[in-house]
C-alpha cells in the first residue's frame, strides 16, 4: 500500500465538511421550518457516521487494497449527495404541522432524514477506511482537530454567509480533501474526469437549490402584506436578524379590550424567520399609550418614578413602556450585542431617539449577569416574553436552556429589589394550562427560599392571553391590592390571585369554563405538592441543575394524554418533547439493526468478545457525548452566553482530545494500562469538575469574561486530553487482536454518540444536570472494568 | 335525423352530465357523512348552521388538488400560509355568534371563503375583508360563480373593519390575531357576539367569544373545542 503522506490532512478535511455540515444543515432546517423535527433529522443524518462504518465492516474484503482511491471517491460522493439533497429538498418540501393527518408528509420527512444521512455516511467511510490503513492515535488526531477547525470555519462564516448559501462551507472543505487526495494519489485518468463531473454535478445542483421556507413562518407571513419588505437584516452565529417594514403590521399581545385608542405603525422584527417582536414607529404625536393597557403595566401602579431594570430587550417595548410611566432610570440587559445595534439604531429614526436619553442604557449580557455587576437595586425587575421574544438566542445556539427562569435566579432577582420593589414576570398563555402555573410554582419556591411568605406576597393577573405574576419579598399592602384590583377593573383583565383573593373574584372577564388558574394557584401556593406531582403536565419548579422551563411533558402521562387528547392533538400541546423523546427511541431500535445484524451477515457470532467490543465502544460514546453535552449547559451558568459555552466546550474538547490522541500516538502516554488509568480518572474528574465549577461560580460570577474564559479552558484542558485516549487505545488493540472489527467498533462508538447526544438532554430534564454528569462517569468506569491490555 | 355531429356533441355531453351528476353525488354524499358525523355527532345544534353546511359546497373552496379531501374534517392549506378550516371549527364558529336572518355579520380574512359561504346561508349580509390580494380575488370568484349575492368582500386591511357596513350584529375573525383590534370592538353593536379562533396553523386549541353587553361592557368567554374539553376537567381534579 503506498504511504500517501497527504491523506491525514485530507482527513482532516473531510472530517471539517461534516462538522460544518452537521451546524450548517441544522441551521438550514431550522430557517426552514423543521421545527421540533430538527433534531431528528440532524440525528438521523448523524447516525450517518455508523452507517458508514457498517458499511466499511460488511465489504472489508473488496475494499481492501483500494482504501486511498475509495476515500477519494467518499469525498467525492459528499460534494455530489451534498448538492443533490439541497436541491431535493426544494422540490420535496415537508410541513411539520400537516404530518398528523397526512401520511404523506410522513414519507416526505423520512425522504428528506435519508438524502441529509448520505453525505455523513460517505465521508464517514472515508474516516473509517483512515482508522484501517493509519495509526489509531494519529487517525484520530487528524480527525478530531478537523472536527474542531469545522466548526471554527462555520462560525466565522456565519456573519457574512447567509443561511442559504451556508453549504458552500462543507462543500469547499470536502474539495479541499479531494483536492489533496489527487496531490497524493495521482490517481488514473477515468479517475479524475468520473470524481471531476460528479463534483461539478454537486456544485451546480447546490447552486440551483434554496431554502423552501414554510408559508407560515412569521416572516412569509409578514411578507404577504401589501406593502411589507425587509429593511434590515443582521446575520451572526446568534441567528439570523430581520427588521419587515410594513403600515399593516400591529403586535400588542394582550391588549386590553378597554383600549380604544390606535396602536401606532410598527416594524416586524424576526429571529431565524420567527420569533416576532415589534418596533414602534412612533413619529411626533402619535401616542403609545396602548402599551399601558397590557398586564406588564400592572407594576408601575405600584410605583412612582421607580428605577427599573428590563431583562430582554426585545422590540424596546417595555423600555418604551417604563419611560411611558416616568422611570427615573431604565436599564436593559440583552444577550445579543446585534440586537442592541440595530434596536439603538431603529430608534434614532423612531421614538426621538429613545436609548441616547442619559437614564437609558443597554448592557450587554444575561439578567442575572448585568445584576450581578452592577450592584444596584431596583424598584422594578421585569421580564416580559411577550415584549421580547426575539431576544432568545437563535442560530446554532437556540437552547431549551433557560437560566434566567430558574428559582435559583428568582431569588436572585429578588435579592436586587429596594424593599418595596416588586419582580414582575410576563409570559403568554399556553393551553392548556402549564407554563403559568409553572412560572407561579418557580416563584413561590424562590419566595419560601428567601423566606418570604409566598401567599402574602405574590400577585397573578391575566388577560385573554397574557398572564403577569408580581412578587415582592415583603406582603403587598391592602393599597397596593386596591390598585392592582383597580387596573384590572379598568383593563377588563382577571385576578388569578392576590392575598385574600376569594373564588367568586377571580374568572370574571376572560372567561374559562371554570376558575382553573385560580385553583391551580391556590394548590401551588398551598404547597400541595401531590397536586404538582400528579399534574398531566410538568409544572416542577426548574433549578440550575434542571433548567428546563419550556419542558412541559410527563414521559409517565403520555398515555393519559394521548387517550384524553383524540390520539394525535397531544402533537399539537408538546411536539417537541414527544418528537425528542421518539427521536431517541428510533434511533435506538435503528442503531440496534444496524450494529447487530451487519455482524451476523460478517459471518461472526455474538460472542462474548463482541458484547465485550459492544460495551466498550457504546460506554465511552455516552460518557463522552454525556460529559460534553452537560458541560455545555453547565457551562452556560458561568459563561452566561451560550455561544461562548457551546464554542468553548466543543472546540476545547475536540482539540485536547484530538492532543490526548496524538500523545498517546506518539507512544508519549503509551504505557502499559493508560486507557484504564485515563478512564478511571475520568470517572472522578468529571462530576468533580461539576462540584468545582459549582464553587468557582461563587467567586467567578462577576469575575470578567476573559478571567473566566482562561480558567474554563483550563479546568476543560486536563478533561479533553485524557477523553482523547480510550477510543484510539481500544481501536488500536482491535486492530491488533481482530481488525476487522475496527469498523464494527467506529459504528458502534457512532451510533451511540447519536443516542447520547438525544438521550442526555432527556436524562438531565429527569434527573439534573449533576447526576447526568455521574451517569457519565459511571460508563467510563464500566468501560475501564471491560478494558484488557 | 340527426347527423352525425351532432349525435357526438349529443353523446358527449350526455356523458359528461352523467359523470358530473355522480361527482356532484359523490361529494353530497361525502358531506351528509361529514355533517352527521363531526358536525352534529360532535354537538351543534343549531339547525341553520347545520342546513348551512349541508348545503355549501366545501370542495368548491379548496384547491382543486384537494378536492378529493374536502370532506375529510380537517383544516387544508390555501396557499400563503393560510388554511380552510376544519369543517367542525366552521360549524362552531359560526353556532357561537348566534345570527339570525336579518343580521349583518363582518369576517376579517376572507380565506377560501368558505366561512364567508356558510354564514352567507343564514344571515342577510356577510362583509369580508382579506389583505392577501390573490386570496381575496380567488374568493371573490367563487362567490359569483356559486351566485352568493348578500356577500360583500373587499381587498383590504380588516384592521379597521368596514366604516360603511358598521355596525355589525357579529365579527368573526378567521385570521390570526395576538389582539382584539379596537376598532372592531367599536363597529360591535351592543348585544353583538365576536369570535375568534386562538392557535397555530391548523389547530385551533381555544375559540375566543367576546360579547358586548347592552352597556357595552366586554366579556370575553374560552370555548373549548369538545377535543380538549375531557382533559381540561382533569387538570384540577
Amino acid at each position: 500500500m503506498k504511504n500517501v503522506k497527504i491523506y491525514l490532512p485530507a482527513l482532516f478535511f473531510i472530517s471539517s465538511a461534516l462538522l460544518a455540515l452537521e451546524i450548517s444543515l441544522m441551521r438550514v432546517l431550522r430557517i426552514e421550518g423543521f421545527g421540533n423535527f430538527t433534531t431528528t433529522a440532524i440525528a438521523l443524518a448523524m447516525t450517518g457516521f455508523g452507517a458508514g462504518g457498517t458499511i466499511v465492516f460488511l465489504f472489508k474484503r473488496r475494499f481492501s487494497g483500494k482504501e486511498h482511491i475509495l476515500s477519494m471517491y467518499s469525498a467525492v460522493l459528499v460534494i455530489f449527495f451534498l448538492g443533490l439533497g439541497y436541491y431535493i429538498s426544494k422540490e420535496v418540501t415537508f410541513d411539520p404541522l400537516r404530518i398528523v393527518w397526512d401520511k404523506n408528509q410522513l414519507l416526505r420527512l423520512l425522504f428528506r432524514y435519508f438524502i441529509y444521512a448520505i453525505p455523513f455516511i460517505s465521508g464517514s467511510v472515508f474516516i473509517v477506511l483512515a482508522f484501517l490503513i493509519k495509526r489509531a492515535g494519529r487517525a484520530y488526531f487528524f480527525n478530531l482537530s478537523g472536527s474542531g477547525f469545522g466548526i471554527a470555519v462555520i462560525l466565522a462564516t456565519l456573519y457574512f454567509i447567509p443561511s442559504d448559501r451556508i453549504f458552500i462551507v462543507p462543500l469547499i472543505c470536502a474539495f479541499l480533501s479531494v483536492l489533496l487526495l489527487y496531490i497524493g494519489l495521482n490517481p488514473e485518468f477515468k479517475h479524475v474526469i468520473i470524481s471531476l463531473i460528479l463534483i461539478c454535478a454537486g456544485f451546480y445542483l447546490f447552486f440551483q437549490g434554496r431554502i423552501h421556507i414554510l408559508p407560515y413562518k412569521g416572516i412569509k407571513l409578514a411578507l404577504n402584506l401589501p406593502d411589507a419588505r425587509i429593511v434590515l437584516r443582521k446575520l451572526s452565529p446568534f441567528g439570523t436578524l430581520e427588521v419587515v417594514k410594513s403600515s399593516k403590521i400591529r403586535k400588542a399581545p394582550g391588549l386590553s379590550l378597554a383600549y380604544e385608542g390606535p396602536v401606532p405603525k410598527q416594524l416586524g422584527l424576526f429571529l431565524d424567520g420567527d420569533s416576532l417582536s415589534v418596533i414602534d414607529r412612533r413619529n411626533g404625536d402619535e401616542t403609545i399609550d396602548y402599551l399601558r393597557y397590557q398586564t406588564q403595566a400592572a407594576v408601575y401602579e405600584l410605583h412612582q418614578d421607580p428605577d427599573v431594570f428590563i431583562i430582554g430587550l426585545g422590540g424596546g417595548t417595555s423600555a418604551l413602556r417604563a419611560y411611558l410611566h416616568g422611570a427615573r432610570s431604565i436599564t436593559i440587559a440583552e444577550e445579543n450585542p446585534h440586537l442592541k445595534q440595530l434596536i439603538v439604531k431603529s430608534m434614532t429614526t423612531y421614538n426621538e431617539n429613545f436609548f441616547s436619553q442619559p437614564n437609558v442604557s443597554v448592557v450587554i449580557g444575561s439578567g442575572r449577569e448585568q445584576l450581578r455587576q452592577i450592584k444596584t437595586s431596583y424598584d422594578i425587575i421585569e421580564i416580559s416574553e411577550t415584549d421580547s421574544s426575539v431576544s432568545s438566542i437563535g442560530g446554532i445556539y437556540s437552547s431549551d436552556i433557560n437560566y434566567a427562569s430558574t428559582t435559583q435566579a428568582f431569588r436572585e432577582y429578588l435579592a436586587h429589589l429596594q424593599k418595596h420593589g416588586t419582580l414582575s414576570v410576563t409570559l403568554l398563555l399556553r393551553y392548556p394550562p402549564r407554563n403559568l402555573p409553572k412560572l407561579i410554582n418557580i416563584a413561590h419556591h424562590a419566595l419560601r427560599k428567601s423566606s418570604s411568605d409566598p401567599l402574602k406576597c405574590m400577585v397573578v393577573i391575566r388577560s385573554w392571553s397574557s398572564g403577569t405574576v408580581l412578587i415582592k419579598t415583603i406582603p403587598f399592602t391592602q393599597q397596593e391590592i386596591e390598585k392592582i384590583k383597580a387596573f384590572c377593573k379598568r383593563m377588563f383583565f382577571d385576578l388569578v390571585y392576590y392575598p385574600g383573593i376569594q373564588e367568586g373574584e377571580a374568572n370574571q372577564y376572560n372567561i374559562l369554563e371554570e376558575a382553573i388558574y385560580y385553583k391551580i394557584t391556590i394548590k401551588i401556593l398551598q404547597y400541595d405538592r401531590s397536586f404538582v406531582k400528579n399534574y398531566p403536565f410538568n409544572i416542577h419548579h426548574t433549578t440550575d441543575d434542571r433548567p428546563y422551563f419550556s419542558h412541559f411533558f410527563k414521559i409517565r402521562k403520555l398515555s393519559f394524554l394521548f387517550r384524553e387528547m383524540g390520539r394525535k392533538w397531544i402533537f399539537v400541546v408538546e411536539g417537541g418533547y414527544l418528537v425528542l423523546f421518539s427521536t431517541f427511541v428510533l434511533i435506538i431500535i435503528l442503531s440496534f439493526i444496524l450494529i447487530i445484524i451487519p455482524h451476523f451477515f460478517a459471518g461472526a457470532r455474538l460472542g462474548k468478545e463482541s458484547i465485550r467490543i459492544i460495551s466498550y465502544f457504546s460506554l465511552i460514546a455516552v460518557a463522552y457525548m454525556f460529559i460534553e453535552i452537560v458541560l455545555i449547559k453547565k457551562f452556560l451558568r458561568l459563561l452566561e452566553n451560550p455561544i461562548y459555552s457551546s464554542s468553548i466546550i466543543i472546540s476545547s474538547l475536540l482539540i485536547f482530545s484530538s492532543i490526548g490522541s496524538l500523545k498517546f500516538d506518539l507512544r508519549l502516554w503509551r504505557k502499559p494500562r493508560i486507557a484504564v488509568y485515563a478512564m478511571v480518572f475520568l470517572t472522578g474528574y468529571a462530576p468533580l469538575l461539576f462540584i468545582i465549577l459549582d464553587i468557582l461560580y461563587l467567586y467567578l460570577r462577576t469575575a470578567p469574561l476573559v478571567l473566566k474564559l482562561t480558567i474554563s479552558i483550563a479546568l476543560l484542558a486536563p478533561l479533553g486530553t485524557i477523553m482523547g485516549i480510550p477510543f484510539p487505545a481500544a481501536i488500536d488493540r482491535l486492530r491488533k487482536r481482530r481488525e476487522g472489527a475496527v469498523p464494527w467498533a467506529w459504528s458502534i462508538n457512532s451510533y451511540f454518540s447519536v443516542i447520547a447526544s438525544t438521550g442526555a438532554v432527556l436524562l438531565s430534564s429527569n434527573i439534573g444536570l449533576l447526576s447526568t454528569c455521574a451517569v457519565a462517569a459511571l460508563c467510563y468506569f464500566g468501560a475501564a472494568l471491560l478494558y484488557k491490555e | 335525423m340527426l347527423n352525425n355531429n351532432y349525435r357526438v356533441v349529443f353523446g358527449i355531453l350526455v356523458i359528461l352530465f352523467v359523470f358530473t351528476s355522480h361527482a356532484l353525488a359523490g361529494y353530497r354524499e361525502e358531506r351528509e357523512k361529514l355533517v352527521k358525523r363531526h358536525i352534529i355527532g360532535e354537538g351543534i345544534k343549531d339547525r341553520a348552521v347545520i342546513r348551512s353546511m349541508r348545503t355549501v359546497p366545501r370542495e368548491e373552496f379548496v384547491r382543486p388538488e384537494h378536492r378529493k379531501k374536502a370532506y375529510i374534517n380537517h383544516p387544508l392549506p390555501i396557499g400563503y400560509g393560510q388554511t380552510i378550516s376544519q369543517p367542525y371549527i366552521v360549524a362552531l364558529m359560526t353556532e357561537l355568534l348566534k345570527v339570525d336572518k336579518d343580521d349583518t355579520v363582518l369576517e376579517i380574512g376572507t380565506g377560501s371563503g368558505y366561512q364567508a359561504a356558510i354564514l352567507a346561508e343564514i344571515v342577510r349580509t356577510v362583509c369580508t375583508i382579506e389583505i392577501i390580494k390573490p386570496l381575496a380575488d380567488r374568493a371573490e370568484k367563487v362567490f359569483q360563480r356559486l351566485y352568493y349575492t348578500n356577500i360583500e368582500s373587499k381587498f383590504g386591511d380588516g384592521y379597521f373593519g368596514w366604516e360603511e357596513y358598521a355596525p355589525f350584529d357579529a365579527i368573526i375573525v378567521t385570521a390570526a390575531a395576538d389582539h382584539i383590534p379596537p376598532p372592531l370592538i367599536k363597529q360591535l353593536k351592543k348585544g353583538g357576539r365576536m369570535c375568534i379562533p386562538v392557535g397555530q396553523p391548523y389547530f385551533t386549541q381555544v375559540l375566543k367569544l367576546i360579547e358586548k353587553d347592552e352597556n357595552g361592557e366586554i366579556r370575553v368567554h374560552d370555548i373549548i373545542p369538545v377535543i380538549f374539553v375531557p382533559l381540561t376537567r382533569e387538570l384540577v381534579k
